[in-house]
């Protein structure tokens, strides 16, 4: 997934694919590649816990997957009568999170374009500007494991 | 009691598990049934307190609220499932009784990885259950335990309050493995 990340500027992909979407109304962003499905939100099954924001789990046929609660991590509430479920491939296997009904968009944004998060978040990689917003890029990879280096330490992600 | 040694059994498709599966709020519960004593129907001296039966005190508490979890406006608790294992014991009340069932251990899954904390110790696993998820609950924490999950200093002290009777012993319904074979 994050093979090459640390080459020179240069020899990164010029663009980064992203998948947009929302919780609770707020625009958020991952990269394409570390979100392996957007499928209806099939509820959760509460599991009593004391790991941060992993609280749950989701059944979808067979599978069964953790559900990571952004919404909390946010402290905003999820929208819409219909949410989507988005499954982040993280490092240690695949999770769902629970997100707004809207329905995701894809679209490439210019490496370029991409700029350090103008507030220190461990989880998110990116900021870009998209209609004149600021919107993060998470790092769905790694989200809740560990903090990610920052740009501001001049280590490439 | 009357389960004990037998709710394990190996049958022609490999090792399998009996266990009481109960719901309490929004959580489906497994029970290894070596680790219910028995069943109590919820009046006045077991909705909060201590039931002695047989001798035995187990401490009473809302098994959702011992987990932390809130209480559906449908949730209506109806009984109370004795617990022990290592000899601590523990009563909830519980929603429903779904039903004794046996699972064969191929189908508990672990818990995924992602939950990294305490909680790894009070589940022995997962598996599919009804069009659910059913959370199989480890019994040295479930009967053994001090702190639930929603009672960070303890939930004993904050509802002793009754007793019920050690004289209604004919109150409590026992649970019997029919078919079930001993494992050696």
């Amino acid at each position: 997934m994050l093979k090459g990340q640390r080459k020179p500027v240069g020899e990164r992909a010029a663009a980064w694919p992203l998948l947009l979407f929302s919780i609770g109304g707020k625009r958020l962003a991952a990269r394409a590649t570390d979100v392996g499905g957007v499928r209806p939100w099939a509820g959760a099954v509460p599991v009593p816990s004391r790991t941060a924001f992993v609280n749950a789990l989701t059944r979808h046929g067979e599978e069964v997957l953790p559900v990571f609660d952004l919404a909390g991590l946010l402290q905003v509430q999820v929208q819409g009568a219909s949410p989507m479920c988005l499954i982040a491939k993280r490092q240690d296997g695949p999770m769902a999170i629970c997100i707004d009904a809207a329905i995701p968009q894809l679209m490439t944004v210019e490496f370029a374009a991409l700029y350090p998060p103008s507030q220190a978040d461990p989880n998110v990689l990116w900021e870009c500007r998209l209609d004149g917003q600021a919107v993060p890029i998470y790092a769905l990879a790694e989200l809740g494991i560990a903090p990610v280096q920052t740009c501001a330490t001049g280590v490439s992600r | 009691m009357s389960l004990r040694g037998r709710a394990r059994s190996v049958l022609a498709t490999g090792a399998t598990e009996r266990m009481l599966i109960v719901t309490s709020g929004p959580i489906t519960l497994a029970m290894s049934a070596t680790a219910v004593d028995g069943l109590l129907p919820l009046d006045e001296t077991t909705a909060a307190g201590i039931a002695t039966v047989r001798g035995v005190s187990y401490p009473i508490s809302g098994l959702a609220e011992w987990l932390g979890l809130p209480l559906s406006d449908e949730a209506r608790e109806s009984r109370v499932v004795l617990c022990g294992s290592r000899g601590r014991h523990r009563g909830f009340r519980v929603d429903q009784v779904l039903g004794l069932t046996t699972v064969d251990l191929t189908q508990i899954r672990p818990l995924p990885p992602h939950f990294t904390g305490e909680e790894r110790t009070w589940y022995k696993g997962v598996f599919l259950y009804r069009d659910g998820v059913a959370l199989w609950a480890n019994p040295d924490w479930l009967a053994g335990s001090d702190v639930g999950v929603g009672f960070p200093r303890g939930p004993v002290a904050a509802t002793q309050s009754t007793e019920a009777p050690a004289s209604r012993p004919e109150a409590v319904v026992e649970l019997e493995v029919v078919h079930a074979e001993r494992t050696a």
